[in-house]
Order: structure tokens, then C-alpha cells, then sequence
């Protein structure tokens, strides 16, 4: 506990240096190389002060960064980007700490985020079907495929992308051997594709996560999950409940506790990308479905 | 046995009766672990409602089902049950788990620790209570309870010995006969218990879950007796006595007919004959206290207990155990010994074992652990340490898979690099029923998670830089630093 501590603190000092960099890099021509130096030797003394402290990092930050090497970064433009990246993702790993104990209290939490497949390369690959879109919105159905499936949720996603432009993502892997909405799936297929297409290529501006629940609720028929407004802005979470509600459906905030799973938490970049999970309720796929596909449509279509 | 009518006398003077609480794993049809106990649940549910012979059955054996912290494990709870019909109420709960794990495309893995996910949670176990209320008595006296408990718990070493059956973890040997002790933060020693008056009762603080005083006066005389083996009346023990005569917070308003000991030292026995025959030999140990106890003799605590205790863990049978002499036992020997003391007793019960356990032979070294095939253990070691950022040089052509699903082939002796992980599969002898016994095999393969694609790394290939990924940011940053100072200066 006491070095989980000390990497909290250590994680801040971290942040700040980021913030301070990102802030010169966007005002000064030159660079301070002192502060870069500053910045590589805090890494270092948090890979010194505990073996285990990668993780945390492996855990946090966009496998990306590990799959890049310094050529990646020819331009100042580039590293900029880089730099961005690294400060918004420690900042909302920050933030993320005050609604569970994960960054510094709970030792527990170093063992659980090794990469590992618990299902064979081989049979599941690529374990997605992707369609590309025009439009800078990604619909990503996790659980698509039974058992435990999110019954007509694909054909909603599918639909939606038809109609609207958006790239869409659907798993073909059963939640039973890997739910792509963990943070143990990041090295699988269907996590880096989310990855590439919002770090590397740049395409998306707004991931929308569709499940259903089974649970049944007479007041609410689409629930709306952003991780406590950490994963999206208000104007566009807003947005979509007027969207949702103009065509008749009955839409909330995270009333009944579904904030979000690892595919928003992990994805998303505020204000850069947004990222929202749409809970599905069983009267929402199946008769106010085409009102699902309608609101969802037209919110997509006002994104450039 | 020095007076074997006598302890038949026993036998029919106390209503011996057997609880068995199995914790056991959901997992998927690659034998890993699937969180979805609540639609196992709502499948017996189902089960039960559409079959009236097996809802009379389930009625009969189990009291009930129990969530767990992990919704991939799952625990049945047996009614208690007369001695001989142990076995038959194991049979039904494990059956019918299996049943409805095979309707939702699961498996029931019945092993305490899942060899590649448990590091260490999550943890299975078996819990073994035993009652046995003198026949023309309402309840067990405060005195007998506390006599068998501490003569059974002078046996902790040897019953860990025979049962200790969790010897990998996280994908690898553990160094621990049993694991799931050598890291439970629950299954702590238990002290020898004494009735002592205790003024008042003090609720420790980590059970303000259940009730929120700390103190609770209501009720209770200046002084009561009570059963003390925790000071803090904690539950989570070994070994514990239960029941309202005790100070266990959980049991304070219960009913006279559960005083019992509660036996929770036991790794999950992967077949029913291994488990019930610890249960036999529990019950005997159980009668040898009572036949004792109404001989006026003394039990005193084993002087090396906790160190004997430790051993067990460590070595299992092949722990060298420490007399109050001072010399010293195998633990397969005291096994042995302590088998050949209650044979008697087992036979006033008319229990006979069905397994090794009599030559002092444990489960484990019957079944064994599954084999470990790691197709390039320097890789592991590398993971291990964290050094999952490498370079490397295959020693062959290579068909590697794209992030799109396509093969491509890789030319030889090109450089690649990238994350390294690994993928785990596990093999097992699937005997109906939808129970996992045991694995056979786990087989470690290893990828190179590159830009594009997923790289299989081989044996032959060379490893040649390896940094873990703290040190890979660090270098970033490092050579970024000194580029821009070069291009912008």
C-alpha cells in the first residue's frame, strides 16, 4: 500500500510535468529539453520505486504507445499528439480514482491487467465484423454474438451505420469466451481496431457503445452511461437525450447504474473523443426499435 | 481399540449429523473462468420448476445455493444429513450444478483454484460441518463442543496433509502444497478455544456489515460463557466451534440445534470418494473427542501446531512434522498413525474409506496437477519481470495474422517488434455431467502483438532487447527530447 501510495503521488508529479509540457509545446518554438529530461527521469524512478508500477501504466495508457517507437514522432506535430494523449489518459485514470480505489489503494488491481488470451489466436480471429463508414462516429456491439448475447442489438447498430454514415464494429465472439468490454480484452482484435481507428488514423470523434439489458422498466426505455460525465461532454450527452426523446423514447442518465464499461472508459478523450454507452431496454429493441435507429441516425448525422 | 462396544455405545447415544457447504467455479467450454452465476441460478431455477422429481430431490439434499464475490463461483449447501448419506447429498449438489452449467454452454470446474486464473483469487473451498447433539439433550454442552473442537483441531496439520490440493497458481507451480491457504487472507489460524464469562459482547469492526454496534448490551446477562477461539468472535477461521454458545457475531441469535464445529481448512476434493472419506475420517476424529471426553481426559494443545500447520501448507505429505517431543514424523506417517488410532472408531460408525487416504496417499498424488507445456519458458520468465517490450528476430518464415484476420507471411530472419503475451489453452478428461474434474494440460503459447497484426514466436527465435514498458516510454521521451532540440533549436 505504502508504494501504491507513492506512485499516486508520483503519477501527479507525472500529470503536471505533461500538463506543463503540452502547454510550452503550444507556445514556444523551441523545446525545453530540461523538462523532457524531468519527465524521463520520472518515469524511470516510478519504474525503480516498485517492479510492478508498469502495469499500472500497461493498464492506463492506449497500447499504442507501447507498439510505437520514437521514429513514430518525427514531427513536432506528432509528439504534441503524443503528449496530449499521455496527459488526458493519466488525467482521467485520476479522475477515475475517485469513484473506486483501483489507482492507489488496492495492490490486487497490479495482478489483474496482464496481457494474456484465455482463448486460442488461432479460432477467434479476427473475432469482429467491421464495416467502414464515412462519418466520424464508430457503433460498437460487444455483445453480439450468443450465448448471453444482446438480442437484435446488431441489427440496430448495422442499421443505424446504414442510414447515417458511422463505421460500426460487431464482436463474433461470444461473451462466454472474451467480453470485449474488459479491460483483459485491450489486446484482443476488436479492442485495437477501436484503438487504430481513433488514435492512429484518427477517424472517430464519438464512439457509441450499444448493449441491451434484459432487466425490464416501465419508466425508462434507453440508458445513457459516460462514467459520471467523465467520458463525454454535457453538450453532446445532452444531444442524444433530446434526440432520444423528440422520437418518443423514454431515455436517463445513469438512473439504474449502467455508467459505462471498459470501451468508453478506455477510448475515450474528452473533448477529442467522446464516448457514450447506450443500455438498451428490451421494449427499445424490439417494438420502438425503428425509433432507436431513427434518433440514433439523426444524432450521427449532425457529426462531420 | 482399547474398548471398541464402548465407542458403538457412543455412537447410538449422540444424532451425528454432516453438512457440506462446496464453492465451485462456472467456467466456459475452454475451461475458463465465465462470471455468470446468475443465469446458472435462473437455468436450475428453470430446471427445477419444469422436473417435480428434482425439485423433491433438490429439497431433500441441499439447503441451498450461495452467491459468492465472483459471479464465476458458485456454492451449493448440502442439509444436514446423516453421516452415511454424505456422499449421495455431494453427488446431487455437484450433479445438478453440472447439469445446469451443460444448459448454458458451461462447465462446472470443481478444483479450489483455477490453475491459470486464480493468482490467488478467486478461491474455492469446502466447509464440513459436524453436529453431534447427545440424543436425550436438547444441545451440545458448551464443554463437549469445546472438547472436540480443540481435539479436532489438534489434527489441522494432518487433515491440511491429506487434503491440500492447489499446488499451481496465475499458470504456475506455486511452491505451496496448498495455495489457496498459503494466500487466503480469510483462513486464518484458529486459537484453542476455552468457555470463559465474558462481561459483555464486543462486535468487531470489520462486521459492521452485519450490525452496526459495537457493543451490544441488550439482553445479555453481566456475565455469560461463552466459547472463545477469537477474541473478536471472528468466523473467517480454520477451523471454528458455531453456534449461540459461542462469541461469533454471525451466531448470536441463532438456534441451540447449529452448535457444530465448521471444518474450512479443506481444499475442494475433486471426486466424491476423496471428499466423503475426509468427512469419514472428521467424524471419527469427532467420536474419538466424545469417547475421551466422557473418559474424563484431558486435551491439551500440540505443542508445535502452527508450525506443523505451516508445513502442511508448505509440503503437504511430504511435510516433516515436529512431536511435543521434539523429534520429528513424516506427515505421511502421522497420516498413517492417526488412521490405524481411529480405525475403530470408523468401524463403530460402519465407515469404511474408498480411497488411498488409509497409506496416508492424498488426492493430488492420484490424479496429479495438470502438466505445464510452455513452448518457450524464457518468454514467461521475460513476462514475469515485466519485459514485454521486445525485439525480435525470427528464425523462420512465419504466418502471422493481421488485425483484419488475414495471414500474411513474414519473410525469415526478419526483425520484429512489439508486446509480447501469452495465450493459455487448457486440457481436460470431460467425464459427462458437466463437471471438470481436473486439467491435464495447460499449453503456453506465445504472441508478438505488433502495429498490424499478432506474430506466433517460436522456440528458435532470438530475443534480442527486451524492456519493460516504463523503460520503453522513458526512452520516448529520451531520444524525442534530444531529436527536437536538434530540429527546432
Amino acid at each position: 500500500m505504502e508504494d501504491n501510495t507513492v506512485l499516486f503521488f508520483e503519477v501527479l508529479k507525472l500529470y503536471t510535468e505533461l500538463v506543463e509540457l503540452e502547454k510550452r509545446l503550444s507556445t514556444e518554438k523551441n523545446m525545453q529539453h530540461e523538462l523532457i529530461q524531468n519527465i524521463m527521469r520520472r518515469i524511470k524512478r516510478l519504474n525503480k520505486l516498485n517492479k510492478d508500477n508498469w502495469i499500472f501504466f500497461i493498464k492506463s495508457l492506449p497500447l499504442e504507445f507501447f507498439l510505437s517507437s520514437s521514429t513514430d514522432f518525427t514531427s513536432k506535430d506528432n509528439f504534441m499528439r503524443f503528449v496530449r494523449i499521455f496527459r488526458k489518459h493519466l488525467e482521467k485514470n485520476i479522475a477515475y480514482s475517485r469513484y473506486s480505489s483501483k489507482l492507489h489503494l488496492k495492490d490486487a488491481i497490479f495482478k489483474e491487467n496482464k496481457l494474456q488470451l484465455l482463448f486460442p489466436m488461432e479460432e477467434f480471429n479476427p473475432g469482429y465484423l467491421y464495416k467502414e463508414g464515412w462519418k466520424p462516429v464508430l457503433i460498437t456491439v460487444p455483445h453480439a454474438t450468443p450465448p448471453f448475447s444482446d438480442k437484435n442489438v446488431d441489427k440496430i447498430a448495422l442499421q443505424t451505420a446504414k442510414l447515417s454514415g458511422a463505421h460500426v464494429l460487431i464482436s463474433t465472439i461470444s461473451r462466454i469466451y472474451v467480453d470485449p468490454n474488459r479491460p483483459e480484452a485491450r489486446i484482443t482484435p476488436f479492442r485495437r481496431i477501436i484503438e487504430r481507428l481513433t488514435l492512429r488514423e484518427g477517424k472517430i470523434k464519438v464512439i457509441l457503445d450499444l448493449h441491451g439489458t434484459l432487466r425490464s422498466d416501465e419508466e425508462i426505455d434507453v440508458e445513457i452511461g459516460v462514467f459520471r460525465k467523465l467520458t463525454a461532454d454535457e453538450e453532446i450527452i445532452e444531444k442524444l437525450l433530446t434526440h432520444f426523446q423528440k422520437r418518443g423514447l423514454k431515455c436517463e442518465l445513469e438512473v439504474n447504474n449502467f455508467i459505462g464499461g471498459d470501451i468508453i472508459l478506455h477510448h475515450s478523450l474528452v473533448p477529442d473523443i467522446q464516448a457514450i454507452q447506450i443500455e438498451l431496454y428490451p421494449k427499445a429493441r424490439n417494438i420502438l426499435r425503428r425509433n432507436v435507429i431513427e434518433a440514433l441516425t439523426e444524432f450521427i448525422k449532425d457529426f462531420k | 481399540m482399547r474398548n471398541l462396544s464402548r465407542a458403538e455405545d457412543f455412537v447410538s447415544k449422540y444424532e451425528i449429523k454432516i453438512g457440506i457447504e462446496e464453492e465451485v467455479f462456472i467456467v466456459n467450454k475452454k475451461g475458463f473462468l465465465s462470471p455468470f452465476s446468475e443465469e446458472l441460478v435462473s437455468t436450475l431455477i428453470k430446471m427445477i420448476g419444469e422436473e417435480n422429481q428434482l425439485l423433491e430431490n433438490a429439497r431433500r439434499w441441499l439447503l441451498g445455493l450461495q452467491w459468492e464475490p465472483n459471479p464465476s463461483q458458485i456454492e451449493y449447501v448440502t442439509r444436514a444429513v446423516k453421516y452415511w448419506k454424505v456422499k449421495d447429498a455431494i453427488k446431487f449438489g455437484r450433479k445438478l450444478l453440472g447439469q445446469a452449467a451443460k444448459k448454458i454452454s458451461h462447465r462446472i470446474f470443481l478444483g479450489s483454484m483455477h490453475p491459470i486464473q486464480s493468482d490467488p483469487l478467486p478461491i474455492n473451498g469446502t466447509h464440513i460441518n459436524i453436529s453431534f447433539k447427545p440424543v436425550n439433550k436438547k444441545k451440545i454442552s458448551k464443554e463437549l463442543l469445546t472438547y472436540v473442537f480443540n481435539h479436532v483441531r489438534n489434527h489441522i496439520p494432518e487433515i491440511i496433509a491429506m487434503t491440500a490440493n492447489t499446488p499451481l497458481m496465475g499458470g504456475k507451480p506455486s511452491g505451496y502444497a496448498s495455495s489457496r491457504l498459503a494466500f487466503s487472507r480469510v483462513l486464518k489460524p484458529s486459537n484453542f478455544a476455552v468457555v470463559k464469562r465474558k462481561p459483555v459482547t464486543v462486535i468487531p469492526r470489520e462486521m459492521r456489515s452485519f450490525t452496526r454496534y459495537g457493543v451490544l448490551f441488550e439482553k445479555l446477562k453481566k456475565y455469560k460463557a461463552r466459547i472463545i477461539t477469537n477474541p473478536l468472535g471472528v468466523r473467517l477461521l480454520d477451523i471454528t466451534p458455531r453456534g449461540p454458545d459461542t462469541n461469533i457475531v454471525e451466531d448470536m441469535r441463532t438456534s441451540v440445534s447449529t452448535s457444530r464445529i465448521e471444518i474450512r481448512v479443506i481444499d475442494n476434493q475433486i471426486t466424491e470418494e476423496y471428499l466423503s472419506d475426509i468427512v469419514k475420517i472428521l467424524l471419527a476424529l469427532s467420536v474419538e473427542a466424545i469417547f475421551k471426553f466422557e473418559k474424563e481426559e484431558k486435551v491439551t494443545e500440540r505443542k508445535k501446531l502452527l508450525r506443523n500447520r505451516d508445513r502442511a501448507i508448505k509440503n503437504g505429505t511430504a511435510a516433516i512434522f515436529i512431536n511435543d517431543d521434539g523429534t520429528t514424523i513424516n506427515a505421511r506417517e502421522s497420516i498413517i498413525k492417526l488412521m490405524e488410532r481411529i480405525s475403530p472408531f470408523l468401524d463403530a460408525l460402519n465407515l469404511k474409506l474408498e480411497t488411498k487416504l488409509e497409506l496416508g496417499i492424498p488426492e493430488i498424488e492420484v490424479f496429479g496437477s495438470p502438466d505445464i507445456i510452455d513452448e518457450y519458458e524464457a518468454l514467461s520468465e521475460l513476462e514475469n519481470k515485466g519485459k514485454i517490450c521486445v525485439d525480435v528476430r525470427l528464425e523462420g518464415k512465419r504466418l502471422c495474422k493481421t488485425l483484419f484476420g488475414e495471414a500474411v507471411e513474414i519473410g525469415e530472419m526478419k526483425k520484429v517488434s512489439g508486446l509480447l503475451f501469452p495465450e493459455y489453452q487448457c486440457t481436460w478428461t470431460y467425464t459427462g455431467n458437466g463437471l471438470i474434474r481436473n486439467f491435464n494440460k495447460i499449453i503456453v503459447k506465445h504472441w508478438l502483438a505488433t502495429k498490424n497484426g499478432y506474430i506466433p514466436i517460436f522456440k528458435n527465435d532470438k530475443i534480442e532487447r527486451c524492456r519493460n514498458p516504463l523503460t520503453h516510454l522513458s526512452s520516448i521521451f529520451n531520444t524525442i527530447g534530444k531529436r527536437v532540440i536538434y530540429q527546432f533549436a
